[in-house]
C-alpha cells in the first residue's frame, strides 16, 4: 500500500486535499502511471501533453478520453483540466461506466471512494472545529412535489416539475454513494440509479456515457416510482435551478453521514432544511404507526397521547422535520400536510457566502 | 463542492459557463467571500436589460411618504393615459385606500387564505392558481374601481394562528408574477416599509423599484440598502426619488451620498405642507406643488428607458 508513486499524492494536493490518506490509493486505482503523469501536467492542451511527455499524440488522446469517461478530467475552453476538487472526482468517478471500466472501478475503487469519503466527512468537521474552514451548507431538501402541489407562492427551484421542464437535458445517472456502500440498509428496496443532472451536468455526464436521458415524463414516472421509498430530494441551495436533484437515503448518502457528524459534534446542520413542515391532524390520524416504522427519514415523527382524544396519535417534531414530505403523500389517512414555515429568503442567491446558519 | 453546485451553472472547471470564480475550490472563508464577489458582479454584468416598465414598487423606511407620493405618482401615471392597478401590501398603513378617495377599503385578498388551508384549492380561488392572471380575472369583491384605477389590498393577519407571515407576501408575489399586463396597465405596489418585504422575494417579480428617500441618515441607509438586495435578485431599475427635500443644498448632499451607494436619483419632491396636511388628514393630496414634482418623476423615468 505504501508502495504507490509520489504523483499521486501530488495529485491529491492538486484537488484541495493533500491530508486524505486514501485519496492517493484510489487515485492510483484509478489512473496508471502513464495516466498519472498525463494528469500531472494539466491544465494542458493534448498537444502540449503529448511534447512534454514524449509521448504520441494518439496515446495521449486515448488516454484523456480514458481519463474523461472515468470523471478524472474535463476539457474546458482552454484545454483540458484536472477534477478541481475530491467532492468533483466522489460524483463523477464513482458513477461512472463500471462495465467498459469493470477492471478499475471494482469493489476495491468503491472500498477507496467509501474510506476517503469518510475521511473527508471527519476532516470537514475538525476543520470547523479548528475554525480552518467554515461549514458548508450546499445541499438542500425539496419537498416531494405531490405534497405540495396545492400550496400557493411555490418557488421554481423548489418545485421538481418546474425544475424538470426548464432543464434541458435531464440524465439519469447511478448514485456514487450508494454505490460505494456495498452493505447500504436500503440495498433491497431503492435502486443504486437514482441521481439525476440537469443541463449543463447533465450533457457533460451523457458525453462521457455515464448516463441515460430522459423525458420531462419518464423523469416524472422514475420520481412516482420513489413515492414508497424512504428517499428524500436534496438539490444545490440557490435560488437557482439546480444542476442535480438527488434522491438521498439516510443511512448511505454522504450527505446525510456528515449532517450526522456536524449535529453530534457541532449541533449543527449540513443539510438544509426545505421551505415547509409536515403537520398532522391528530383528529384524522389512527395511529397506525406506519410513519413511524417506515416513514420519516430525520426520525420527526413519534406517537404520543393526545388527552382530548383520549388516544395514542402520531405527532411531528418541527424542530427535526426537514420537510421532505414522504409521510405527506404516504399517510394512508391523509391525516397530514405541509405548511410553508419559511420565507424565499430561507434559499440563498448563489454569491451568499456558504457556511451561514439559519 | 462538487461540480454539479456550481453557481453559475457551469458543469465543470473551465467549461463555457465558467467565470472562474474559485467557488468550487474555496475551502477557507476568505476564499469564498472573494468567489462571492466575483459572482456578484458576473450577475450584475449580465443581467438582462429591463423591458418596459410595467410592474412598480415604492418602497422605503417608514414615515418617508411612500403613501403620499404612491398617490401622486397614480394621478401623473394616469394623466399621461395609463390604467392602474394599486396594490396595498403595507398591512401597518390600512389607510391607503382613503388618500385614493375611496370611502372603505376593498375586501383584501387575506381573507382567502383561510381557504387554503385545506390543501386543497376551494372554490372561488381558482383565478390565482393559474399560470396567468389578467386585471379583469380578479374577483370584483377584491376590487375598488374608479376611472382607470384599480385597487386592491392584500390585507394583515388578524387571527395570529392562521399560518406564518410569509403567507401574505406569498399571495403577493404569486399575484405579481402571474399578472399579465395588457399596453398601457400599470401595477404600483405600495410596499410595507423597511427590507422584510424583500426577504419574502415580492419584488423578484418587479422591473422598476422607486425607493423614496427623506433627508436622515437612516433613510438613505436602508435605500442603500435596499439597493443592494436588487441588485442581488436582478432587478436593475432601481431608482431613489427624494422627498421632502428643503433645499437645494441638502438636495446635492443626498444626491451625492445615494451615488455612493450606487443609487441613481430619478427627481425630487420639495417639501410641501399641502402634502403633509392631506397626510395628516388622510385625504387625497390636492393640486400642490409636490403633485407637479411627482409629474417630472413619470416623465423623467419613461425618457430614460426610450
Amino acid at each position: 500500500m505504501s508502495s504507490i508513486d509520489p504523483i499521486y499524492q501530488e495529485l491529491a494536493a492538486k484537488m484541495g486535499k493533500p491530508d486524505l490518506k486514501n485519496l492517493p490509493l484510489l487515485l492510483a486505482k484509478l489512473a496508471d502511471l502513464e495516466e498519472a503523469r498525463i494528469l500531472n501536467t494539466l491544465s494542458a492542451s493534448t498537444e502540449v501533453i503529448a511534447e512534454k511527455l514524449n509521448l504520441a499524440k494518439e496515446t495521449v488522446t486515448k488516454h484523456l478520453k480514458a481519463l474523461f469517461e472515468k470523471g478524472l478530467v474535463f476539457q474546458g475552453k482552454t484545454g483540458w483540466h484536472l477534477t478541481r476538487t475530491w467532492g468533483a472526482l466522489h460524483d463523477s468517478a464513482g458513477s461512472s461506466d463500471v462495465v467498459k471500466y469493470g477492471d478499475v472501478l471494482d469493489e476495491e475503487f468503491f472500498r477507496l471512494l467509501q474510506a476517503t469519503s469518510e475521511e473527508d466527512r471527519e476532516q470537514r468537521v475538525s476543520d470547523v472545529v479548528t475554525g480552518k474552514a467554515p461549514l458548508r451548507r450546499n445541499m438542500r431538501v425539496i419537498p416531494r412535489w405531490k405534497s405540495i402541489k396545492n400550496i400557493p407562492g411555490l418557488l421554481p427551484y423548489e418545485d421538481i416539475r418546474q425544475i424538470f421542464k426548464a432543464s434541458d437535458p435531464i440524465v439519469l445517472l447511478p448514485c456514487a454513494c450508494k454505490r460505494a456502500e456495498p452493505d447500504r440498509e436500503c440495498k433491497g428496496t431503492v435502486p443504486e440509479v437514482t441521481c439525476v443532472t440537469c443541463g449543463r451536468a447533465g450533457q457533460y455526464n451523457l458525453n462521457r456515457g455515464a448516463g441515460k436521458k430522459l423525458t420531462y415524463d419518464d423523469a416524472l414516472a422514475l420520481f412516482d416510482t420513489f413515492d414508497q421509498l424512504q428517499l428524500v430530494h436534496l438539490t444545490g441551495n440557490t435560488n437557482r435551478l439546480p444542476s442535480l436533484v438527488c434522491n438521498c437515503h439516510y443511512d448511505c448518502c454522504g450527505q446525510f453521514q456528515v449532517n450526522k457528524k456536524a449535529q453530534e459534534v457541532l449541533h449543527q446542520d449540513v443539510i438544509v432544511k426545505s421551505r415547509f413542515i409536515a403537520t398532522i391532524d391528530p383528529k384524522k390520524c389512527k395511529g397506525c404507526r406506519l410513519c413511524i416504522e417506515k416513514g420519516c427519514p430525520a426520525g420527526a415523527d413519534t406517537i404520543r397521547y393526545y388527552p382530548e382524544l383520549g388516544e395514542e396519535r402520531a405527532t411531528i417534531d418541527a424542530e427535526i422535520c426537514i420537510g421532505c414530505g414522504l409521510c405527506v403523500i404516504n399517510c394512508p389517512s391523509e391525516a397530514r400536510m405541509m405548511k410553508m414555515v419559511r420565507a424565499p429568503d430561507h434559499i440563498p442567491e448563489p454569491d451568499v457566502k456558504a457556511g451561514e446558519a439559519d | 463542492m462538487g461540480i454539479f453546485h456550481c453557481p453559475v451553472g457551469a458543469a465543470f472547471y473551465d467549461d463555457e459557463d465558467c467565470i472562474d470564480c474559485g467557488m468550487c475550490t474555496a475551502e477557507t472563508e476568505e476564499q469564498m467571500v472573494e468567489a462571492s464577489k466575483k459572482i456578484r458582479i458576473f450577475l450584475r454584468a449580465n443581467a438582462p436589460k429591463p423591458g418596459p416598465i410595467k410592474k412598480v414598487t415604492v418602497c422605503g423606511k417608514g414615515g418617508v411618504g411612500k403613501s403620499s407620493l404612491t398617490t401622486l405618482l397614480a394621478r401623473a401615471l394616469r394623466a399621461e393615459g395609463y390604467s392602474l392597478l394599486v396594490l396595498d401590501t403595507d398591512e401597518s398603513n390600512p389607510g391607503l385606500f382613503r388618500m385614493f378617495g375611496f370611502e372603505s377599503g376593498p375586501k383584501p385578498l387575506m381573507t382567502m387564505l383561510s381557504r387554503f388551508a385545506s390543501g386543497t384549492p376551494a372554490p372561488g380561488t381558482e383565478w390565482l392558481m393559474g399560470d396567468t392572471i389578467n386585471v379583469e380575472d380578479i374577483p370584483s369583491e377584491f376590487i375598488l374601481n374608479n376611472d382607470n384605477l384599480k385597487f386592491l389590498m392584500i390585507g394583515k393577519i388578524e387571527d395570529p394562528f392562521q399560518g406564518c407571515a410569509c403567507s401574505m407576501a406569498d399571495i403577493a408575489r404569486d399575484l405579481m408574477r402571474k399578472l399579465t399586463l395588457k399596453e398601457k396597465e400599470i401595477v404600483l405596489v405600495d410596499m410595507e416599509a423597511g427590507v422584510e418585504s424583500f426577504g419574502r422575494g415580492v419584488e423578484r417579480n418587479v422591473d422598476t423599484v422607486l425607493i423614496i428617500v427623506e433627508p436622515s441618515f437612516e433613510s438613505m441607509a436602508l435605500a442603500g440598502k435596499i439597493g443592494y438586495m436588487c441588485e442581488g435578485m436582478g432587478i436593475y431599475r432601481v431608482r431613489g426619488v427624494l422627498n421632502k427635500v428643503p433645499s437645494e443644498k441638502i438636495r446635492q448632499r443626498m444626491i451625492e451620498e445615494l451615488d455612493r451607494k450606487n443609487i441613481k436619483v430619478i427627481g425630487t419632491v420639495y417639501y410641501d405642507p399641502e402634502l403633509s396636511e392631506a397626510g395628516f388628514e388622510g385625504r387625497p393630496p390636492g393640486q400642490s406643488k409636490a403633485a407637479g414634482d411627482v409629474e417630472t418623476i413619470v416623465k423623467n423615468l419613461f425618457n430614460e428607458v426610450d
